[in-house]
């Protein structure tokens, strides 16, 4: 498809984000930058960080028990994993920037959203179930070229994975990077915390 | 306002007279599949011949779409 001609000018701004990941991944991350997760969670794949926001608790608490529960899910039986956060500063066009904290952003995907259904139900060749949040998302990312998603969401840790508590309300803010190495400058990584957590 | 941005891009976009192509592309690109010719749905032609003679229609072609069972008929 033709580019959009996105604009020349478009305002940037720096955020500072919290990545949680096994300490074996450090070297890398700090030699190479940041590589973008492939799998089908949440926002699609990108690099996801802990932002300042709505979290009562601290960002680098978000990062270590994040990263040990998707561990302990992942390597079961292994009780006690070495995990570093890492902070970065993120250099945001917002142009590129899909803010679900944005109410009208909001709605435009939610437009989106009904739009490709139908254009997926008119093309009379749709296989039903398969729109996923993700799938949708992804479609509209690259439609109109984001590279960032900031997004409210309920993340079940600590105290409420404990007492297996869901809820709809939003406790954190996570952003999502595409590109990394295109928006973060590697001297801006830094580990701010390594140890064993079980 | 960078709100104001997007939405001239989205604007845009959904004026594209190709914007359901563009948008089932889109899916494609992500996994989402598309099925290439319609799903026969088997019914044993006993079955078959009994419902087109209750319903007293000729059926040309049963096929299944979206969980629905789609008959294109002729009056008998």
């Amino acid at each position: 498809m033709t580019s959009l001609s996105l604009p020349i000018y478009s305002k940037k701004t720096k955020i500072k984000g919290f990545h949680g990941t096994l300490s074996e991944n450090v070297d890398s991350i700090l030699k190479n930058n940041f590589y973008e997760s492939e799998k089908e969670i949440w926002f699609g794949k990108g690099v996801y960080f802990f932002i300042d926001g709505i979290s009562s608790e601290s960002l680098d608490y978000w990062a270590k028990h994040h990263t040990f529960d998707n561990c302990k899910d992942k390597h079961k039986p292994k009780t006690s994993f070495e995990i570093s956060v890492l902070t970065a500063e993120i250099s945001v066009n917002e142009d590129l920037l899909l803010d679900f904290t944005n109410d009208k952003l909001k709605k435009m995907f939610n437009g989106f959203r009904r739009d490709a259904i139908a254009a997926a139900e008119e093309s009379g060749k749709y296989i039903k179930s398969q729109l996923t949040d993700s799938k949708l998302l992804a479609a509209f990312k690259n439609l109109m070229e984001f590279e960032f998603v900031k997004s409210n969401v309920y993340i079940r840790l600590g105290i409420l994975r404990r007492a297996e508590i869901g809820s709809k309300i939003d406790n954190v803010t996570i952003f999502v990077v595409n590109n990394p190495s295109k928006h973060i400058q590697k001297p801006s990584i830094k580990e701010v915390f390594k140890g064993e957590i079980s | 306002m960078s709100y104001e941005s997007i939405k001239n891009r989205y604007d845009k976009l959904f004026a594209r007279p190709d914007i359901g192509d563009l948008i089932v592309e889109a899916l494609q690109n992500q996994g989402v599949e598309f099925a290439e010719t319609k799903q026969p749905y088997f019914v044993s032609t006993d079955c078959q011949l009994s419902f087109m003679d209750e319903y007293k229609i000729n059926a040309l072609d049963i096929y299944e779409e979206n969980e629905e069972l789609c008959i294109i008929t002729q009056a008998a």
